[in-house]
Formats: structure tokens, C-alpha cells, sequence
């Protein structure tokens, strides 16, 4: 039996597909109900819905053998586990953007808001400037805008809201995608049914 | 003095059947202080796990810290006058702990080779990892190995720069062939046989042919392989498994390294390797050093529950009854193997047949 962890929301229906496509399938999975676990026992799979940010701690922790989550949140943490393939959809970028005219002062302590409260500050200390970090959960946005920040880090998809916004990016730090990751322990005992479900996804992406 | 096993969670269980199995190969218990001067960590900063430490003051203006290793302090004070060392320990190490969210005290039993170190003494060290493995009574368990000198060897035939070696090495740790490609391309070199390394299946005999076809005549390599070669030869075990992304961060390994795992734990349970690089710094070169350490704490977590949870007989009394009766009800109980739980309250679950009721015997209320 191998337990999955998918991250609820688009990402995770996403994931489900092409699973269920290889084999994987589990119907009750499409159901619209609220349940958390879903199991089929023919093909030997349990999947679990939580929290996109939550699913590399169910996988490193051993709840879930294998899971699928973004780059953005495996970089946010330091996780102890196995990353075994880029499944490239969930493709966007991790950038810092800014009201349009902004202009830089290099002799400023920047202020930045954002989630990625690591990522910002790994970021910044790559390129030796001092910063002050103002940590939000959603809605990042409205802090350039209101100027409680000077810029922000996130994840850019189309770019739509930040021209909604009057924004736009001015440094790509990175590209992010849905990645295929592993529990040790479980990769141990379970190595030939998680190989077999890596290389299947890897001929169909 | 007569011991119930029952008594005893299953860690202590273990670790009692593992001194037994450590002396039956002539390994000597050896026992130290929990402190350490602090500047002796700072000197040896690159062969610690991690960076923090708990330092206090000593009386007399000394910087103290709690031990965040004890190998370190074994190679530092061990008196190695013999042929061969051979110690194990149980101790309490600190360190900042992922799960506890900040320091935790965490407990630790391991056991150290140091001197003349040949081909023999590591496999006896690899197959005591295994056997304590095997004690944990887990339904799977599997002991990786690998050898320091594989990455080593592949990075420097690859022509990887030292500066690069750092982050390809992470990769390595992960299985991650993906990014380490997109590296390779910008940092200019070719992936392609690190991808292979990292992809190599777990089974021993199978691995280490394509290991030798990936050395492509590398020295560092295949003397490595060689070592591994000779371990798992004399040791015959399915349970060996060749791990590639079994990586040393640290200074401190330079040979063959291990790693433990059973079914129930996500973290491995047992880590070791061969340490002379940390005898070289210690003033001690010349001298070999290879050992393991059992994570208690991680089994501890896991295999809650073990105690046989025998139910007690309740002796229930008041102010009514006379202490020397009460005090010999409970003797009764005892004597006759069983718990005594005296109370002056009666729990739900009370009933006649668990209960001795010293209350309703003595014409009080009930």
C-alpha cells in the first residue's frame, strides 16, 4: 500500500489525474465530499488531501510515503527527504516585483513583504543587501501599495494580478514547479513500488 | 535482585540486550562528563552536525557547552595505548532537535573502534549495526552503505569545482537528478554519470557491478568500491542495501559510512562511518576510528505503548481505617505480584473483583 499525499486545490486535482490515468485510481477521490482519506485497496493506494504547505511534513514524518509539492515550499524549509522528479506543471516563478517607477535606493534598508519569509531573506543575503522582512499570509500585494513595503517576494504565475495592481516584476529569483518527493524510511522499504510509479509518471510527462 | 522484563519500556529492553551483544564482542562500557570546554567545539566547528550549542559559564569564567557529540570527545580523551579500542556508550547528547522546535536532551547509545583499523574491524563494526538493527524486532529493517570516497572520487573524475562540490553534493542527498542537470549546464559540467550514481538501485550485487562501470578506472572510486565489496562479502546479507544518496555534510567521515532504518521510523535510526579525518585533527594521525550511533529518541517516539499495561487492585480506605491495615492490604497485593493502587476515592472502573474495600469492611460508608 502506498500512502500519497496531494495537496488540496488545482495542484493536487491535477496530480490525481495523472494518476489515475497510470493506474493509480481511486474514484471516491472525485466525489464531492469532505473526506480527508481516500483508499483503494486494488491498486493498493491511500491518498491523503491536506494543505499544499503541509504535505513535505506528512512525507518527512512518514504519514505519506510520497507526496507532490511545489519548489516554493521545499525551498521555504530545510526537509529531510528524497525530491525524485520535476513534474513541470504547477510551472511559475519566484521573482520580487514592485509598483511600477519604483526606484531602488541601494543606500535603504529594503523592506519586503512576503510569505516566503526564508526564501526572501536566503535571496537577499545572496547579494549582500540589508533587508526588513514583513511576514503576510495572503494578499501580498496591497503592501507595496500602501506602502507598508518596499517591494515583494512571491510566486508569479501569469503576472495578472501585478498588472491588476500596477505592478511588475523586476528580479526573477527562481523558477518553480510540482515536484515528486519521497520519505527515506519509506523509499527503503516500499523502493520498487515508488521507482515503478516515478517511471511511469516520467514517460507521461 | 530479580528483574520483570515486562516492566521495562522496549527501548530499555534494547538497549540492556544490545550492552550484551556489544560485550559479547569484547566492547568495554565507557562513561564521561556531560561538559566540555567550548573552545574545543570551536576549533572543531566542521565536524559537528550543527552550529548550535549550549554554552554556559563556568565558576571560574570558563565557557562551557553541553556535549553535542560524544565522538568527538571519545576521539579526544580515548587512551590508546591498546592495538584496538573498543568502547560503547549510552549518554545524553544536546542538540537542536527539528521535532522538540529547539534544544532537546537526546539520548544516545554508540559504540567506538579506534586504533589499527583492518578490513576486519569494519565488518565486525557494520555487522554489530546490523545485528543491533535486527534487535530492534521491527517488521522491516535495512542498513544502507556507502563510502565517501564514491562521491569523492566521482566529483573529482567529473572535474566538479570545489565551489560547486557543496551544492552537488545536496543534490546527491535527494535523488534530485533534475536540478542538479539544470546545474551542471550553467556550472559546466557533465551530469551525466552523477545522474547515473544517483539512480542506482539499492541491491548490492547488481550496484556495485554498475559502480564500476561508472569509476571508469577512477582510483578513489573503486577503492571504495572495493571496501564496500569486501563488508557486504563476509556480512551476506539481504538486508545490506548499497545507498548512493547516503552522503556525509560534515568532515567528519572519510570512509564507508551506514545508515539504519526500520519500517515504523521515517528518520534513520542508526548512523555511522569511519572517522580518521576527525584522529588527524585530534592530534592523532596514524590512527583509524570507525562507529555508530543508536538514536534512542527517535525510537523512544515510536514504540510508544510497549509497557504490558497490567490492571491494579484498588485498596480503598478513610480516615475510619487503621493505617497498619491499610499498609498490609497493600503488602498483600504486592507480595502476590500484583499492583497496589491505594486510594481514598474510588475510580469508575472499581468493582469487586479489583477492589479491596477496606471502608465497607470496617462498618464505615460506602
Amino acid at each position: 500500500m502506498l500512502n500519497i499525499a496531494l495537496p488540496k486545490g488545482r495542484l493536487g486535482d491535477k496530480v490525481y489525474k495523472l494518476l489515475d490515468k497510470l493506474g493509480y485510481s481511486c474514484p471516491e477521490l472525485l466525489e464531492d465530499n469532505r473526506k480527508l482519506v481516500f483508499e483503494n485497496k486494488q491498486s493498493s493506494v491511500r491518498y491523503f488531501l491536506v494543505k499544499p504547505t503541509d504535505v513535505a511534513t506528512y512525507v518527512e514524518r512518514g504519514a505519506a510515503d510520497i507526496g507532490v509539492v511545489g519548489k516554493d515550499i521545499l525551498r521555504e524549509k530545510d526537509y529531510d527527504l528524497y525530491e525524485l522528479m520535476d513534474l513541470k506543471f504547477g510551472k511559475c516563478r519566484m521573482a520580487i516585483a514592485a509598483r511600477n517607477g519604483y526606484q531602488d535606493d541601494p543606500d535603504s534598508v529594503l523592506r519586503v513583504a512576503t510569505k516566503y519569509v526564508n526564501t526572501a531573506k536566503r535571496y537577499f543575503a545572496s547579494v549582500d543587501r540589508e533587508i526588513e522582512i514583513i511576514e503576510l499570509h495572503g494578499s501580498i500585494e496591497l503592501a507595496p501599495i500602501l506602502d507598508l513595503s518596499d517591494v515583494i517576494v512571491d510566486i508569479v504565475e501569469t503576472g495578472s494580478t501585478l498588472r491588476e495592481n500596477d505592478m511588475s516584476v523586476i528580479k526573477e529569483i527562481e523558477d518553480i514547479s510540482a515536484r515528486l518527493i519521497a520519505n527515506k524510511s519509506s523509499y527503503r522499504f516500499k523502493e520498487a513500488e515508488i521507482r515503478e510509479l516515478a517511471e511511469k509518471i516520467g514517460k507521461e510527462i | 535482585m530479580k528483574i520483570e522484563l515486562s516492566t521495562l519500556k522496549k527501548s530499555e529492553r534494547l538497549s540492556l540486550s544490545l550492552r550484551k551483544l556489544f560485550e559479547q564482542y569484547s566492547y568495554r562500557k565507557f562513561s564521561m562528563n556531560r561538559m566540555e570546554e567550548y573552545s574545543f567545539y570551536a576549533q572543531n566547528m566542521n565536524f559537528l552536525p550543527s552550529k548550535n550549542i549550549i554554552t554556559f559559564s563556568d565558576v571560574d569564567g570558563r565557557l562551557m557547552a553541553l556535549k553535542p557529540d560524544i565522538t568527538l570527545s571519545i576521539a579526544k580523551t580515548a587512551n590508546l595505548s591498546e592495538e584496538l579500542t573498543k568502547l560503547y556508550y549510552i549518554e545524553s547528547v544536546f542538540r537542536v532537535s527539528k521535532e522538540a522546535g529547539g534544544f532537546a536532551e537526546l539520548n544516545q547509545m554508540g559504540l567506538e573502534c579506534l586504533g589499527n583499523i583492518t578490513d576486519y574491524t569494519i565488518v565486525e563494526v557494520v555487522a554489530l549495526a546490523l545485528k543491533s538493527l535486527q534487535q530492534m524486532d521491527a517488521e522491516e529493517h535495512a542498513l544502507d552503505v556507502s563510502h565517501q570516497g564514491l562521491v569523492e572520487g566521482l566529483l573529482q573524475s567529473v572535474g566538479v569545482k570545489a565551489d560547486d562540490i557543496f551544492k552537488v553534493k545536496e543534490y546527491i542527498a535527494e535523488k534530485n537528478t533534475h536540478d542538479l542537470e539544470k546545474y551542471a549546464e550553467k556550472a559546466g559540467f557533465d551530469a551525466q554519470r552523477i545522474v547515473k550514481f544517483i539512480s542506482l538501485p539499492g541491491d548490492v550485487a547488481n550496484g556495485i557491478k554498475a559502480l564500476y562501470e561508472i569509476a571508469e578506472g577512477n582510483i578513489t572510486m573503486e577503492t571504495a568500491i572495493k571496501e564496500i565489496e569486501t563488508v557486504t562479502n563476509a556480512i551476506k546479507s539481504p538486508y545490506i542495501r548499497l545507498q548512493t544518496s547516503l552522503v556525509s555534510d560534515t568532515d567528519y567521515y572519510n570512509g564507508i559510512l551506514f545508515n539504519g532504518y526500520i519500517s515504523t521510523i521515517p528518520t534513520p535510526v542508526i548512523t555511522g562511518g569511519r572517522y580518521d579525518n576527525l584522529l588527524v585533527r585530534m592530534g592523532k594521525a596514524g590512527i583509524g576510528g570507525i562507529g555508530f550511533a543508536i538514536c534512542f529518541d527517535a525510537l523512544e517516539r515510536y514504540m510508544r505503548s510497549q509497557i504490558a499495561s497490567a490492571r491494579p487492585t484498588y485498596v480503598y480506605y478513610d480516615e475510619t481505617v487503621d493505617v497498619s491495615r491499610v499498609f498490609s492490604a497493600a503488602e498483600a497485593v504486592t507480595s502476590g505480584g500484583g499492583i497496589a493502587k491505594v486510594v481514598t476515592v474510588l475510580p469508575d472502573d472499581a468493582n469487586e473483583g479489583n477492589t479491596i474495600d477496606l471502608v465497607s469492611s470496617n462498618g464505615g460508608r460506602r
